[in-house]
């Protein structure tokens, strides 16, 4: 083979490997493309809320209240009934079954819906208010069109008489689609429109808060140890060793660990955000260990000797020059690892943070869920509504990451415009 | 010099400088016998050559003074090599000037008077040979690097001074018997004084010899 | 050996042998470096002369493998004594070296660590005094008194080099050593350290080593040739580039062998 045919294959080959590249940087964008398309048309419907316009009319008499400032009768005054009453009068029903069909087209929340609206509005008494009630799970999904109607009735959730309903009021312009708040704000519910991820939201909040708290100072310190002070004899080789098959471990023996010796031996609060940030911290410790480690590893030597030769000593080169000049890499490394943590759902399944939780908590001692492990239980349940709500958490979890790494990237610009 | 160095182009030009110190100084050599020769043997044909043989050594002075500046600015010689340029440089400045005397004497060249005592011209021609064996030696010290030529060079100028303090005396006396003589006497005290000079500057030569061999002067 | 017997030694190795694991890098160095003068250390590379000058202020310590027999004694203290406490030792012998190193930090950071840490300063009128002082002495303030809070790696390498030599004096040394300190930099930045050095050498006793015979002969007064770890000669710079004792001198400095 000559030189121009040696050459002419080399630019072949050239060219095939760009092409190997495109075909496979491609393939990639499109398996992202798909899943990113996926979870967002699944999720969007999620963020808004189908309500229905009912005009209440605030009956000083039904509701029992003789004075407005009584603040004990105002609390405890029957909405429940006012609203009943009043709702059923939007549809003509013929007897007891059409009544209950009538009224399971709300959501079981209207009494408090109502309550609250009132609370805010108390000038509103005696007066009629065009009020909107939060639909059903069943009428939401209905209306956002998730809801097959040409199938057999005893097969459907919905009967005829109620779609009937639902096609008056649709003419009747009694239907609206608003933001959905109560994603965000509310906790979990067994009713799929009243659901929230409010909870996970905070469970995770915590949980990662925790996490950083414990691992990052005791990762930081022990990579310096490790790197700048321990002898270099076989323990640390051993410690180095194990330290890297840690980061390997799956999750879910952490869990174990959390399990056993968090909450059986130290009797630690079950189901909390403490719990799960102790066991995340053990996972995370060793993410962050090796990071920094090659981060301090690749600090220059001239960096070391410039310190030392203007009389600094060992702890002050270290801490002076040698760690914040590796501090890019290791909050780099810092919240990936926490983005991971962010993520895991066995350990914190294990350690039981898969309660059905309610209230949002308002500190990591309280019992919460997280959102990884808000999406495992949604999507387990049969109700509709929740599929569409897996997805939005979903969609707020990769939310979460890449806030999360978009921070790695400006902290680490940050440093290096600093320290370089 | 014990190696070689390691750009072998400085070597080659320290090699050129040497053979055009050799080559200027057996140019000079021959060019003093060739002026006692036309001296003792009134030959005022010889004069022209001698003439052109100097002109030749002055552009020996010009050839090694440009080698020299040219080393001194590529090479920035240390120790040895820099002794060696700098002793090079005086060394034919005092070759030239041994040139010029040898050109001055056979310019002097006049018909020898009648009544003129054989011994005088011995006197004269004694010191020429012991000026030219001085050279030689000089020469000799030079290209073989010899401390011990040079220091007897050095003693034996004390020699040359006395055999011109006695040809000058001798001069005088010639004088003295006869004014009529009095060009001729003349001449011959400025040849014997050239030669003293060439004596001195051959000495100087070998006292550069032995600085760049030692790295010092001798001792007086 | 030559004495100076009008000028008192300032460092004084005996016997010093240095050993890199089993790889022996010097053999029984004997020399003396005295006050206020510009020594220069010469020799091929890998000739020991940078660890030699690393022992003065124990910068070779840092390095595991590496052990130092015999004695370094400056002002007559072996600095080499059990309990001698490094970080003083390094207070009074600074170090510049090959490649500028100037702290990521701002100019006058860079000068104000080294006092800060040593409590050289005590409130920021007498840092600004000590921070102006060590840059006008390293001929470098004015260049740069507009700019102290710009950082001190956007200068240019010389006067990164002139930077790293002010932050060196700003604690007050006695000695200053300098590991081929203008071997990364032009003609023009070499030339104004040399006249640094010759202006510094009043207030302080420097040792340089140095790849660049010239540097050596021009901003010296005595000089060590080492070779294979052995310190072969040692003298009068003009005496050493002039008419050396040694053959093996004398072959090095006329580049007869590298």
């Amino acid at each position: 083979m000559n030189k121009e045919q040696r050459r002419k294959k080399r630019y072949q080959a050239e060219k095939r490997f760009q092409a190997y590249g495109i075909v496979a940087i491609s393939l990639a964008l499109f398996f992202v493309g798909l899943l990113v398309f996926k979870v967002f048309s699944d999720g969007r419907s999620a963020f808004s809320r189908t309500m229905i316009k009912v005009p209440i009319t605030f009956d000083a008499d039904k509701l029992g209240i003789t004075n407005i400032n009584d603040k004990d009768e105002v609390e405890n005054a029957d909405y429940f009934t006012l609203v009943y009453e009043q709702f059923i009068k939007s549809y003509p029903y013929s007897n007891d079954k059409e009544e209950k069909q009538i009224i399971k087209l709300l959501s079981p929340d209207y009494e408090f819906e109502a309550k609250n609206y009132f609370l805010k509005n108390k000038d509103k008494l005696g007066k009629t208010v065009s009020l909107l009630l939060t639909a059903s799970d069943d009428f939401d999904q209905l209306h956002k069109g998730n809801f097959p109607r040409n199938i057999p009735e005893e097969r459907r959730r919905l009967s005829n008489y109620q779609l009937g309903i639902y096609d008056q009021f649709l003419k009747e312009g009694k239907i609206e689609k608003i933001f959905n708040n109560y994603l965000f704000s509310k906790g979990d519910s067994r009713d799929p429109e009243l659901a929230g991820f409010g909870g996970a939201i905070l469970g995770s909040f915590f949980s990662i808060l925790v996490c950083l708290l414990i691992s990052f100072p005791i990762a930081l310190a022990a990579a310096v140890y490790l790197e700048e002070f321990a002898p270099k004899n076989k323990l640390t080789d051993l410690i180095e060793i194990n330290i890297n098959n840690l980061a390997a471990v799956p999750s879910i023996v952490f869990g174990l660990l959390g399990l056993g010796v968090l909450l059986n031996v130290f009797e630690l609060p079950r189901s909390t955000a403490l719990v799960g940030g102790i066991t995340l911290a053990l996972m995370t410790l060793p993410r962050i260990i090796i990071p920094a480690r090659a981060s301090l590893k690749a600090v220059p030597p001239s960096i070391r000797e410039g310190a030392l030769a203007v009389g600094a000593s060992r702890v002050q080169t270290v801490f002076h020059h040698v760690v914040p000049h590796a501090m890019p890499g290791t909050l780099s490394g810092t919240i990936i690892g926490l983005a991971q943590a962010l993520g895991e759902t066995a350990p914190l399944l294990l350690i039981g943070m898969v309660a059905f939780v309610v209230e949002i908590p308002g500190s990591p001692l309280d019992p919460s869920a997280s959102l990884p492990v808000q999406v495992y239980l949604w999507s387990e349940s049969a109700e509709r509504g929740f599929v569409e709500k897996t997805s939005a958490t979903i969609m707020m979890l990769l939310g979460f990451l890449i806030v999360m790494n978009s921070l790695a990237v400006y902290a680490r610009q940050k440093f290096e415009r600093k320290w370089n | 010099m014990s190696e070689e160095h390691i750009v072998k182009s400085y070597d080659e030009e320290l090699q050129i400088l040497n053979n055009s110190i050799v080559q200027m100084g057996s140019l000079t050599e021959s060019l003093l016998i060739d002026s006692m020769d036309a001296i003792i043997k009134v030959d005022k044909e010889a004069v022209s050559k001698i003439v052109k043989k100097d002109e030749e050594i002055n552009k020996f002075r010009s050839s090694i003074d440009q080698q020299i500046m040219t080393i001194l600015v590529k090479r920035s010689p240390v120790a040895i090599d820099l002794r060696y340029a700098i002793s090079a440089l005086k060394i034919s400045q005092d070759l030239e000037r041994i040139g010029d005397l040898a050109k001055g004497n056979a310019k002097k060249i006049l018909p020898l008077p009648d009544d003129l005592p054989p011994e005088i011209l011995n006197g004269m021609r004694r010191l020429g040979e012991v000026v030219q064996k001085q050279l030689k030696k000089s020469l000799d010290s030079f290209i073989e690097k010899s401390v011990s030529k040079s220091l007897e060079v050095i003693k034996n100028d004390g020699q040359v001074n006395d055999l011109a303090t006695v040809s000058i005396k001798e001069a005088l006396v010639f004088l003295s018997k006869d004014k009529k003589n009095l060009d001729f006497a003349t001449n011959l005290l400025f040849v014997n004084k050239n030669l003293e000079r060439a004596g001195d500057h051959i000495s100087r030569i070998c006292q550069n010899i032995y600085y760049l061999i030692e790295g010092d002067y001798p001792k007086k | 050996m030559e004495l100076k017997s009008n000028k008192e030694p300032k460092v004084i190795s005996k016997n010093v042998n240095v050993f890199y694991g089993h790889k022996q890098a010097l053999f029984d160095v004997n020399l003396e470096i005295f006050k206020n003068e510009v020594t220069a250390l010469i020799g091929p590379s890998g000739c020991g002369k940078s660890t030699f000058l690393r022992c003065i202020n124990r910068m070779n310590d840092v390095i595991e493998i590496c052990k130092i027999d015999g004695e370094v004694e400056i002002d007559g203290f072996n600095i080499y004594n059990k309990g001698v406490d490094v970080v003083r030792l390094r207070e009074k012998v600074g170090m510049v070296f090959q490649k500028p190193n100037p702290f990521p930090k701002s100019i006058y950071d860079n000068i104000a660590y080294g006092p800060s840490i040593h409590g050289i300063a005590k409130n920021k009128v007498e840092m600004d005094e000590i921070v102006e002082t060590s840059l006008i002495r390293a001929a470098l303030w004015n260049e740069v008194k507009d700019r102290l809070d710009e950082p001190g790696t956007g200068l240019s390498g010389g006067q990164q080099q002139r930077l790293c030599i002010a932050r060196a004096i700003s604690i007050n040394p006695e000695i200053i050593l300098m590991d081929e300190p203008c071997s990364a930099l032009d003609p023009i930045a070499t030339a104004k350290i040399e006249e640094l050095i010759d202006s510094l050498k009043t207030s302080f006793t420097i040792v340089i080593v140095t790849h660049s015979m010239s540097q050596a002969a021009r901003v010296s007064q005595r000089t060590g040739f080492f070779h294979l770890g052995k310190l072969i000669e040692m003298g009068d710079t003009e005496k050493i580039f002039k008419n050396p004792n040694n053959t093996m001198t004398q072959d090095y400095i006329t580049g007869r062998f590298g």
